[in-house]
């Protein structure tokens, strides 16, 4: 018994060295026993991160993929962390990609591969082995467009896709001061086969003086589409149309589209479209001044709508910026996002838009179909079957918190088919290619009162019957 | 195993008795300076396990495993507990309620009391800094002969009278542990108490006038010593003694390592603060992941 009594602080340090190897790991007591159960599905914590005001415009970013090949999600987080999760929660693998944030993702047809973009000092694009977690290939941004890390004009990886055969298509912007003080961009399209060799760059030997932010491929037309994206508008910008089809063979310029503006706008700006249609017969676009557009392949204008109109009210112009459009087999997407003073996004406005928050379906011809609006911001979408999945993120004005979550959208019957609560902002959703599992990343928010809300995790929910 | 005998440097194993005593001091001190840098808590983890080892190597008997758990386990708790409570940066993540902020007087004092599991890691990150360094530092208590650091520190150049201080401090730590074990012996029976561990908890308020008093009348006695063998005089310095080639290269790769790992920690930095090379991004990379 004296024997045991004092070697008692031996055992005790040797227990308390077991709990720092678990505590000091990446596989924290807290990464397992946090794996929270209920009848929906399971939610996993994802590791610290900085929580942001709740009224930032930069929010905190992350990603989640659905890689049907596995049946596994490909989460990346702003600290630049990327794993592989299973079904049940259980971390298949991680990585750190250094010192990057993981901004954008795409994952090759067969599912072997995931295609990542970051914002750092260098702007790394990188092509992941998904099984492994190995990088297979990078290219740097900073190589393309340049960096000046002392003023933090870091360049970004902002959006990739990838056609049929895998070549990917990957827009990289950085913003620059110019001599009068006023925001400048530098931009640039690169086109990279699967294995990794430069196809081409858009433009060739300049860089785009404009910020682009959203484009797309199809292979049914072979044409690439960028969309600018910034809100500066100077009469000696060389680009200044809103969208540049190129060839998606050999990345020259097949033409380009100035779409009119609407007031009080300045120029038109697009930053989660255009999406070509399937068949590469129609592009969608939406623009943050809120109107809906549907144009052809070459980029005529088939008809417009103003789903969110701005108003002024009270003499401040107040709007519901249109953001994502897509064409699915059940007619012609639309989303808006919060409310926002023209003048200055962070002035209050005097009222909600009764159009912001929003999904507006229209028919091919530009029929009106329905309206379902959210409680908080849609700040992903993702598709499967006939449903859209949408992430449920902030409403920065009416800090209504119970919005937060996810949603599910059967686009057929146009109604929701099931939706998920989240304490936090949900800012990252996808959706398993059967539609029966959902995936989202929730994020932690710093309220105006000081206090803390919601934590980053992983939620994977199941999908049952109409909820 | 007496109370001296016990922060006493007598029992080690031979190898790092013969060590020179620059070795160790550099040692203890590029330790340090790593454990000062590092952030990542897997990577102090395995400092505080090369710590644990080195104890293991040098033959550290079963009674000062004990003293050194207990002392371990203060810090490291301590910290950790204090943290996990009052951790105050975002974000933070409550994994239990102690006091709920409802609860009468408590509850709107403290604003709700709970257990953070970012406080944990951050409190295990600042323990396991400060159990390294007392771990690493009570192995060259426990393994030098306080002459053989006084004899490094001189022939670093130090001021004899610095470094004989220096060295005293370590050579009083075991003629304290005796004299406060003296002085609890002698309260106990005066007090006609039971022996034990309350018996003692029930004397300590009344151990520092006493041990002040026998520490004054020893440092009396030594002044007196090291005044009277001319310790300070000249001729006595300067006496040059030989640092073994094998020891000198352990301390320059050493050296050599941390520098290594002080400038990747700086250059990342610098890269935050706008100073960024493209061409050092794997440093700052691996600084970011292991460091």
């Amino acid at each position: 018994m004296n024997k045991i009594k004092g070697s008692l602080a031996l055992i005790i340090l040797a227990v308390s060295w077991v709990a720092l190897y678990w505590i000091t790991g990446s596989r924290t007591p807290w990464a397992d026993l946090s794996i929270l159960k209920n009848e929906d599905g399971i939610s996993v914590y994802l590791g610290d991160i900085p929580a942001v005001n709740y009224d930032r415009m930069g929010f905190t970013k992350a990603i989640v993929k659905y890689i049907s090949r596995e049946d596994t999600w490909l989460v990346g987080t702003e600290r630049g962390e990327l794993s592989l999760y299973d079904n049940t929660g259980h971390q298949l693998w991680k990585r750190s990609l250094g010192i990057g944030s993981i901004t954008t993702a795409c994952v090759s047809g067969d599912g072997r591969l995931a295609f990542l973009g970051e914002a750092s000092p260098e702007g790394n694009l990188y092509a992941v082995d998904v099984h492994s977690g190995d990088i297979l290939w990078q290219y740097k941004a900073a190589d393309f467009i340049g960096s000046d890390a002392s003023v933090r004009s870091h360049p970004s990886v902002v959006h990739i896709v990838h056609d049929r055969d895998d070549n990917i298509y990957a827009n990289m912007y950085r913003f620059v001061t110019l001599q009068d003080g006023s925001r400048g961009y530098r931009a640039k399209m690169l086109a990279i086969s699967r294995t990794g060799q430069l196809l081409w760059q858009f433009p060739q030997d300049e860089v785009i003086d404009s910020w682009i932010n959203w484009c797309d491929v199809n292979d049914a037309n072979g044409r690439v589409v960028i969309s600018s994206s910034a809100y500066e508008y100077r009469e000696e910008m060389k680009y200044k149309d809103t969208l540049y089809f190129i060839d998606k063979q050999n990345g020259s310029l097949l033409n380009s589209v100035l779409v009119p503006v609407v007031e009080p706008y300045n120029n038109t700006v697009m930053r989660g479209s255009p999406n070509f249609s399937p068949d590469g017969q129609y592009l969608a676009a939406a623009s943050s001044d809120g109107r809906g557009m549907l144009f052809d392949n070459q980029g005529k204008m088939l008809w417009s709508r103003a789903v969110s109109k701005p108003t002024q009210v009270d003499g401040a112009w107040i709007n519901a910026s249109g953001r994502d459009a897509y064409v699915t087999p059940y007619g012609v997407l639309f989303t808006t996002i919060n409310t926002f003073n023209r003048e200055n996004w962070q002035l209050p406005t005097p009222v909600e838009h009764p159009s912001s928050n929003s999904i507006y379906l229209f028919d091919l011809a530009g029929r009106y179909a329905y309206q379902y609006q959210s409680l908080g911001t849609m700040e992903y979408l993702d598709f499967a079957q006939q449903y859209v999945a949408c992430a449920i993120g902030r409403n920065v004005r009416t800090h209504n918190y119970a919005a937060h979550g996810a949603l599910v959208f059967d686009l057929a019957e146009g109604k929701p088919r099931a939706s998920f609560s989240t304490e936090g902002p949900v800012q990252a959703i996808a959706l398993s290619t059967d539609g029966s599992k959902l995936a989202a990343v929730e994020v932690p928010a710093v309220l105006p009162e000081g206090r803390l809300l919601g934590s980053h995790r992983l939620h994977i929910w199941q999908i049952g019957g109409d909820k | 195993m007496s109370v001296r005998q016990l922060w006493e440097g007598a029992d080690s194993a031979p190898w790092i008795q013969q060590l020179d005593g620059r070795t160790k001091l550099l040692t203890l001190f590029l330790f340090a300076v790593l454990s000062i840098t590092i952030d990542n808590p897997r990577s102090l983890f395995l400092l505080f396990t090369v710590s644990l080892i080195l104890h293991g190597l040098a033959g550290t008997t079963i009674h000062k495993w004990r003293v050194l758990a207990v002392l371990l386990l203060l810090g490291l708790w301590g910290s950790m507990v204090s943290q996990a409570l009052f951790y105050a940066q975002n974000p933070r993540t409550p994994l239990l309620l102690l006091i709920s902020p409802e609860v009468s007087f408590f509850g709107p004092l403290t604003g709700g009391l709970y257990i953070y599991q970012e406080g944990i890691l951050y409190g295990a990150i600042q323990g396991m800094r400060s159990v390294t360094m007392l771990s690493l530092g009570l192995l060259v208590c426990w393994s030098s002969d306080p002459r053989q650091l006084l004899q490094a520190l001189m022939s670093w150049h130090l001021s004899p009278q610095v470094a004989f201080m220096l060295v005293t401090a370590i050579r009083f730590l075991p003629v304290l542990a005796a004299e406060t074990g003296e002085v609890i012996t002698a309260l106990q029976l005066r007090s006609d108490s039971q022996q034990g561990r309350t018996a003692i908890l029930r004397h300590l308020p009344y151990i520092i006038k006493p041990l002040l008093a026998r520490c004054l009348r020893r440092s009396q006695t030594l002044a007196l010593s090291v005044v009277s063998r001319g310790f300070f005089l000249a001729n006595g310095k300067g006496r040059a003694m030989l640092w073994r080639g094998r020891e000198k290269f352990f301390c320059y790769s050493l050296i050599m390592v941390i520098t290594i790992v002080v400038s990747s920690k700086l250059v990342y930095l610098l890269s935050e603060q706008g100073l960024y090379f493209g061409a050092l991004r794997q440093i700052y990379d691996w600084t970011k992941m292991y460091l």
